[in-house]
């Protein structure tokens, strides 16, 4: 048979399997895993790769992650060469080795068919600790890579099917929480064995030549129409900047991330020429992490059904200066890196938000959140986690609908769970008194950000610490075409005794025994004029609290009695007609 | 004696009639979606004048009624629930609708989030607090209980739900809120939380107990018109009702667990499944039903109906235990269509029956299942519907022509060969969502087929499975009515046990059981089931130590009873390997639930059995018919049978067609078929040809 004859049917029906198979692994992932980050959060990623390394498919609980997880695997297949067998399982989690930074550890295994390498299965996760002086290995400041935490180039943990324990112990030796780290990563190597076991069920089934066949028919259909999504965009360069405000250590002073995107007819270039150099501090984004939100922030401007996998990659060029805070020299710290993918998709949609204005949303909240542990005196152990709950703020506003509600940071478009209340009071000893929306935390306009929430809880445990890391503590999220923008983030600690404290957006922070931590994390931002908004709207909100009538009032021009909650047509066309109406671009004119 | 299953659906009303010797009928009747009871007496009424005696006459020969319904399901997908207020802890106002900030639609900007089914304003946060332990270290406000009520007594509130931070460790806190709330509002629908659904998960809790409140009044009064109605009539046998985890209860615990009867209508489904399955020999399978949008597949194995706890209705959360249901878009109506990057989709978008697919002349043009079935020849456009609906070939050759022949630039015959083929796989799919993925092999399960279209299609999807048993019931139509008259009464008891497995109090483990096992038979007994027709399943949840999410784990009762450890562990080890690609035996295992479902067996109707026909069919050939067969690549000829006169024994191999009034089969080459006693097509794989027999004749 010609295994060269390509059926486009077949070619659907494989695409929609290998998408299914990346889900089935990540299932694995979530019911057996030991980690509140990865059974609460699901703050990891799993994929399926060619023998080259070429992306297949991936089930992206956390975007930012799941687009790192192809470079270490590049690096790997050079390194190793012929040195792959089946049965081997491989370790990587070094940002100088294609990593994005040391807590996302990857874990890759070889998919053989007799002989013949067919592919690889590989999951990304979040894993709570690998030794440094910082338990969860946030530490602002870092220096340098050592200062983080475990440097893990590709390491074999099984080859040839065989164990290798004295590697795991080792690697084991450098964790806090060897238990659940442990039992996290057999997970992991779980989530890879499922996904091989599938992969071997379709070679068997449509013979290997067959499924290559398709597999590539598939990346480039992909490919094309990823050029096509391109083409949609008028051609041109469009600059866009925005900050980092603090790198952790040096107080006042602040980070550009300049980007200009030039659009050649089906193709797109992201060059980041102009942006600041590194920080001293662990405040860096490494190359991974810097394509990788890249990659992210366009995705969310292409059709949204889109298969991910290498097609979309290939019309992407991505240009970053060495030195910079988004590709800094060896050996910096580079852990904070992640979540400045906030800012670089923020760049970017300012960046095109004229020429794409209807795809583009307002800026969505910044990341507040901190990594804690200590100890827990009703289980008598220790406990680890992040601050889920805290995290969720709101996404910006898009042209005809709402920003998203307490969805989280651009970089997990809500792929990333908050605990459940009950789930995280039981596996942490906390008491959460306050975890709501935040009245007005939405950016207004004709369609309002996402809205933000507060929460509020007291530490339990015993020599409680927490790293908190944070942006957007100075400047909250922009508003677009006459939308308002929204407030910035902010914590507080309340001690025992009634002092309080303001912690910096990263600091690491002791002797929280007893404390109330007080989290705000933004809303999203408005998109057109707010008094375009039909009053009904502003209305059912007010009555819903979900903004003030204040806001109404000042916001949108809407005048609303607080007794009756009904509104003052009068007062309110008087308001409204007060000033002419923020214009759209022409492009947003003819819907 | 009569008995009588009702499955209420958004069109029709379906009724299956039996008598005590086991012959059935079929009455059909329009629904009425004001107040679906009026259809229901419709029903009861064209049986009556069918016998020529009254009504009333009549209902005094009926022991029994099941019924399934939709009620509640249609109040959640139309948002016409009842108007719902909700108290929860202060603080926590908004974990309804932050639903743990999931997006599901990760890339799309313009994703709109499910609206929860109580407004912000209606959700009060009051004082109280519970920790997770249990201890109470802030009672209950009644002051701000009170404000509360006010306003709900002003907005006019028809129900209530209250679900309080950590009330399943300890419930204090609620119960007393709900007594201060029945007291000041006492003819409203109320929930609470600790009744429903004593587990931990604050989102779940709340989401379920507002999902009963919401559906609560319109369930309590619609059987309450239907009981008033049957006893006016002089009705003293049983009502019984659906619910949604494949067992059937008594109205009075419906109305309290309304929540509990929204997957009521399709319930009967699996369990009719069963019935087929059971005819042959087989103690598990997968039923399917394919009409023209939607495709529903649930699983049956050793004999329980999959369910799961952590369902959905319209993407609301409901913990409640469900079956297992898979619903996807697809059906005859599905149209086909290529995507951006030019590969064919179907579905899950349908034309619907208006315009319907593009043959039957209404004006739809674009290329849909049907068209495609009708092109490769599986539909007689003679025949469709026994004639009552000329299909018009030429419009189907055309849609699909221009909607996918020539983007991909194939023929149209290829073209309709890819929608069938992808339309299988969809369906394969969604059959896999609820056995491989969830850990369960389906390939030595039957595959039981309901509703009209999906015979044309079962051989593919069996094939893509590599199951290798098809059974196609005679009547279809009635599949989930007959389901409901099957199914038994069934309780489910859960009690937390969370211990090492090296510390396993055995003593505490059989008496726990027993203690469960006794809360059983007292409830049965006041639904009417002996001590001696009650079936007891028992399940432990495992973990590994440090893990959080368990594995269910069927046991024997003799491991429970003696605490046989060492054979339970062996099973979760290989479970745990069979799911998550991995076990860990060095690590120690954690019990945290023991579950007891209580089965009250009811007693079953008997479907009368044929006489044998003989083996020979061949009479029965209508005519012949030319049809695409993908492994020669071409039409080929083959034989169509009459399906309304194959009876009991008659047996056929593929590739051939049976046609009858509401359904076509299809038997695929390398496939068998022998019509068992009640006259159902059992298709099979040729290799299987002993086996079969064994079963169909023994």
């Amino acid at each position: 048979m010609n295994a060269a004859r390509i059926d486009p049917i077949l070619a659907s029906i494989i695409n929609r399997r290998l998408q299914a198979i990346t889900e089935e692994m990540g299932l694995s992932l979530l019911m057996s895993s030991r980690s509140p980050i990865m059974f609460g959060a699901r703050d990891f990623c799993t994929g399926l790769y060619g023998p080259k390394g070429e992306m297949w498919a991936q089930a992206e609980y956390i975007p930012a992650m799941a687009m790192a997880i192809q470079p270490s695997l590049f690096y790997l297949l050079e390194y190793y060469g012929d040195e792959i067998y089946p049965g081997d399982a491989i370790i990587a989690n070094d940002p100088y080795c294609g990593g994005n930074h040391l807590n996302d550890v990857s874990m890759y295994r070889p998919i053989f068919f007799k002989d013949a390498l067919v592919g690889w299965s590989a999951t990304k996760a979040h894993q709570a600790d690998l030794g440094s002086c910082i338990q969860g290995n946030y530490n602002p400041l870092a220096k340098d890579i050592w200062s983080e935490a475990l440097r893990l180039p590709p390491v074999k943990v099984y080859e040839k099917g065989c164990f290798r324990r004295d590697v795991w112990d080792m690697i084991f030796a450098n964790s806090r929480l060897p238990f659940v780290v442990g039992g996290d990563m057999k997970a992991q190597i779980g989530g890879c064995v499922v996904g091989e076991r599938a992969i071997l069920a379709l070679v068997e089934r449509y013979g290997l030549g067959r499924l290559r066949a398709h597999i590539d028919y598939i990346l480039n259909s992909t490919e094309q129409q990823m050029r096509n999504e391109i083409r949609k965009y008028p051609d041109g360069n469009y600059e866009g900047e925005d900050f980092i405000e603090f790198d952790g250590l040096n107080i006042g002073k602040r980070y550009r991330i300049k980007v200009t995107v030039t659009v050649e007819d089906d193709e797109i270039t992201f060059d980041f020429n102009g942006t600041d150099e590194q920080s001293p501090t662990y405040c860096n984004s490494s190359a991974t992490s810097t394509k990788s939100s890249v990659l992210t922030g366009l995705l969310t401007l292409v059709d949204p059904y889109i298969s991910h996998n290498e097609g979309v990659l290939r019309p992407v060029t991505i240009k970053i200066p060495e030195g910079s805070i988004l590709n800094p020299k060896y050996p910096s710290a580079v852990a904070f890196g992640n979540h400045m993918a906030d800012q670089i998709c923020m760049t970017m949609y300012k960046a095109l938000h004229k020429a794409i204005p209807d795809k583009v949303t307002a800026g969505w909240n910044f990341m507040n959140s901190f990594m804690y542990g200590g100890w827990d005196p009703r289980k008598k152990k220790q406990f680890f986690d992040l601050g889920w709950m805290e995290l969720k703020g709101g996404g910006g506003a898009p042209f005809g609908v709402d920003g998203y509600d307490h969805v989280g940071s651009i970089v997990c478009l809500g792929g990333v769970m908050a605990h459940d209340p009950e789930i995280r009071e039981s596996v942490n000893p906390d008491l959460i008194t306050k975890y709501e929306y935040e009245q007005d935390s939405a950016g207004a306009g004709e369609w309002r950000g996402g809205l933000g929430s507060r929460t509020i809880s007291k530490m339990e445990g015993e020599k409680v610490m927490a790293s908190f890391f944070g942006e957007g503590f100075e400047k909250g999220p922009f508003g677009l075409f006459g939308g308002k923008g929204s407030q910035p983030n902010s914590v507080s600690i309340t001690y025992p005794d009634g002092r309080t404290y303001c912690p910096g957006s990263k600091e690491v922070v002791y002797n929280l025994d007893g404390c109330i931590l007080d989290s705000f994390i933004s809303g999203g931002g408005g998109f057109g004029d707010p008094h375009r908004r039909p009053v009904e709207k502003v209305k059912e909100e007010v009555r819903d609290e979900i903004i003030s009538i204040k806001m109404a009032k000042e916001d949108y021009g809407v005048v609303i009695d607080p007794d009756t909650f009904e509104v003052d047509y009068e007062k309110t066309e008087k308001i409204r007609s007060s000033r002419p109406l923020v214009e759209y671009p022409q492009e947003l004119k003819k819907y | 004696m009569y008995r009588i299953g009702i499955d209420v659906g958004g069109t029709f009303t379906d009724f299956l009639l039996i008598d005590e010797a086991g012959n059935t009928s079929i009455y059909k009747v329009l629904s009425t979606p004001e107040d679906p009871s009026i259809g229901v007496i419709n029903g009861i009424q064209e049986m009556a004048d069918e016998k020529k005696i009254t009504i009333i006459d009549f209902i005094r020969q009926v022991n029994i009624i099941v019924h399934g319904t939709t009620v509640t399901t249609n109040a959640i997908l139309t948002e016409r629930g009842a108007k719902t207020g909700l108290i929860t802890t202060k603080g926590f106002r908004d974990v309804l609708a932050m639903r743990r900030g999931i997006k599901e639609e990760m890339y799309n900007n313009k994703y709109v989030a499910p609206k929860p089914l109580v407004r912000r304003y209606l959700t009060r946060g009051v004082g109280e607090r519970t920790k997770v332990d249990g201890a109470i270290i802030a009672d209950l406000n009644k002051e701000e209980l009170l404000e509360a009520i006010t306003l709900f007594k002003k907005e006019k509130v028809e129900a209530i739900a209250v679900c309080f931070m950590n009330s399943f460790a300890n419930p204090k806190n609620e119960i007393e809120a709900g007594e201060l709330i029945e007291k000041e509002m006492p003819d409203k629908y109320l929930t609470l939380s600790c009744n429903l659904l004593p587990q931990i998960r604050l989102y779940d809790r709340i989401s379920t107990t507002v999902m009963n409140s919401y559906v609560g009044p319109i369930i309590d009064k619609y059987l309450d018109n239907l009981q008033h109605k049957l006893v006016d009539l002089g009705f003293d046998g049983a009502l019984l009702i659906m619910q949604s985890n494949g067992g059937v209860m008594s109205p009075e615990v419906a109305r309290k667990m309304a929540a509990s009867t929204l997957l009521s209508g399709p319930a009967g489904g699996p369990v009719a499944g069963m019935f087929y399955s059971d005819i042959l020999k087989f103690d598990s399978s997968v039923t399917v039903d394919m009409g023209g949008t939607s495709f529903d597949a649930t699983l049956v194995v050793k004999r329980l109906p999959m369910v799961i706890t952590d369902g959905q209705i319209n993407r609301l959360r409901l913990a409640l235990p469900m079956l297992g249901m898979n619903t996807i878009g697809a059906g005859g109506g599905s149209i086909a269509w290529i995507d951006e990057a030019g590969l064919l989709r179907v579905g899950p978008q349908s034309a619907g029956a208006n315009p319907g697919p593009a043959c039957y002349g209404f004006g739809g043009s674009k290329p849909t299942v049907t068209d495609a079935n009708l092109v490769l020849g599986y539909l007689n456009r003679g025949f469709f519907l026994g004639g009552k609906m000329k299909l018009d070939q030429g419009k189907a050759e055309k849609a699909i022509e221009e909607g996918v022949a020539k983007p991909l630039g194939l023929d149209t015959i290829k073209a309709a060969c890819g929608i069938y083929n992808i339309i299988n796989v969809n369906m394969a799919a969604g059959i896999r969502e609820i056995t491989i993925k969830r850990g369960v092999d389906p390939r030595e399960f039957p595959l039981i087929v309901a509703g009209g279209a999906g015979p044309i299609h079962s051989g593919m999807i069996a094939s893509e499975l590599e199951m290798p048993v098809i059974i196609v019931p005679k009547q279809s139509s009635i599949f989930c009515a007959a389901g409901m008259l099957m199914s038994d009464l069934k309780h489910d008891y859960v009690r937390t046990y969370q211990v090492f497995f090296s510390d396993v109090d055995k003593e505490r483990l059989r008496k726990t059981f027993e203690e469960m096992k006794g809360e059983g038979i007292v409830t049965l007994e006041t639904e009417r089931i002996s001590k001696e027709n009650i079936e007891y399943v028992y399940t432990l949840d495992i973990r590994y130590t440090g893990q959080v999410n368990e594995v269910n784990v069927q046991t024997e009762e003799n491991e429970v009873e003696e605490g046989l450890m060492e054979a339970i562990a062996s099973k979760f080890h290989q479970r745990h390997e069979e799911l998550y690609g991995y076990c860990t035996e060095d690590v120690p295992l954690e019990l945290i639930n023991l579950r007891l479902t209580c089965i009250g067996k009811t007693e079953k109707i008997q479907f009368k059995e044929m006489d044998f026909q003989g083996r020979d069919c061949s009479e029965l050939i209508k005519k012949k018919r030319e049809i695409y067969l993908e492994d020669k690549n071409d039409f080929s000829e083959v034989e169509v049978y009459d399906g309304e006169k194959m009876g009991y024994g008659h047996s056929l191999k593929g590739p051939a067609l049976i046609e009858q009034i509401t359904t076509t089969v299809l038997v695929l080459p390398g496939w068998n078929l022998t019509c068992d006693k009640y006259g159902n097509y059992v298709i099979y794989v040729k290799s299987k040809e002993e086996e079969m027999q064994k079963r169909i004749f023994s």
